[in-house]
């Protein structure tokens, strides 16, 4: 029986261990949230020529600015400055390779600590770039996201991709 | 024993439970861009109606041809693939009184075929257009012999872009 009870205790103790191990990761690993939805483009007809017959399709379309928020948080218990870098990639679903999808952050958000870069229009591929980088957490950073290069020499059909947006500690 | 082998097990449950919870905690977030294109054909003729007068000739000659170039344009846009340009008239060439033909000239987004006698059968005018923007120059020529004598022919002529 007090075996029993010794094995129990030492047990517990192993967990708490364990606990506390996994809550400092958990508390190490900086969040991100966005808001706002996604972007639908109005659907791109004759009525986006620039000049009628003859000419080409409007070639930029803008959603508005602020309309899709991200909020950032950084690890509260990390390692101070608890700063924080986020990252920005497409996954297409179908897309057209002649398309420039943009991002740029029109706006600081709110919040405790402070977010530098992305203020400029940065062309989103397929793989992870660095979009800006932050410090503790700030939330509602208004995004503006831009369509380029459209053009009737791209076939008629519906495009989609995601946008991917990462934070990571650093 | 047991009672450890018990432990064991929590110990690793709440590993993972607690790991999958931090994997779902989002380090990461997405959406979506969507846009749609519809099919565009739009094609227009820039510049009013033509009017050709055939007035002079060389004497021992038939009278002399008219030509105007400069009056009307036409312009089309596709985001399509294997379009055409017709022409028809409303007219019968047969039942013309005089000799109207039309060519597409300084010519970009497509091939222009040989003049063409427009009647009411449509014709090929302009070729190989796709997903492109495109223009020329509408040249009309109206021709009279001295034994067609003298009248008018007032031709509609329609230009279409369709499928090949």
């Amino acid at each position: 029986m007090k075996k029993n009870m010794k094995t129990m205790l030492r047990c517990s103790a192993l967990i708490a261990v364990c606990l506390a191990a996994l809550s400092q990761n958990a508390c190490a690993v900086p969040t991100i949230t966005m808001s706002g939805g996604d972007w639908t483009i109005p659907t791109i007809d004759s009525t986006d020529l620039q000049a009628g017959a003859g000419s080409d399709l409007v070639a930029t379309y803008e959603n508005t600015a602020g309309a899709i928020l991200i909020n950032s948080a950084s690890p509260s218990g990390g390692t101070p400055p608890n700063t924080y870098r986020i990252d920005v990639k497409k996954v297409d679903t179908t897309w057209d390779a002649t398309f420039e999808l943009s991002v740029k952050r029109t706006g600081d958000g709110s919040g405790a600590g402070s977010v530098s870069g992305g203020t400029t229009y940065q062309q989103i591929t397929d793989t992870d770039a660095q979009f800006f980088t932050g410090d503790l957490d700030r939330i509602i950073i208004p995004l503006q996201f831009q369509l380029a290069a459209v053009s009737v020499s791209i076939s008629p059909d519906s495009y989609s991709t995601t946008v991917t947006f990462t934070i990571i500690d650093i | 024993m047991k009672v450890l082998k018990t432990s064991f097990c929590v110990i690793v449950l709440l590993f993972l439970f607690v790991s999958a919870g931090i994997i779902l905690a989002s380090n990461t977030d997405n959406h979506t861009v969507t846009v749609t294109v519809t099919a565009i054909n739009e094609l227009e003729i820039i510049g009013g109606n033509i009017t050709l007068t055939i007035n002079t000739a060389t004497a021992g000659s038939n009278p002399d041809d008219q030509t105007d170039s400069t009056t009307a344009d036409l312009n089309w846009t596709t985001n399509e693939a294997s379009k055409k340009i017709t022409i028809l008239s409303n007219i019968l060439a047969a039942s013309a009184n005089f000799t109207l033909t039309a060519e597409a000239t300084s010519i970009s987004g497509g091939t222009a075929t040989a003049p063409q006698t427009p009647t009411t059968t449509a014709a090929d005018f302009i070729t190989g257009v796709a997903t492109t923007i495109g223009t020329c120059d509408l040249t009309y020529v109206g021709s009279a012999t001295a034994a067609e004598g003298t009248g008018s022919d007032a031709h509609t002529i329609t230009y279409t872009l369709t499928a090949v």
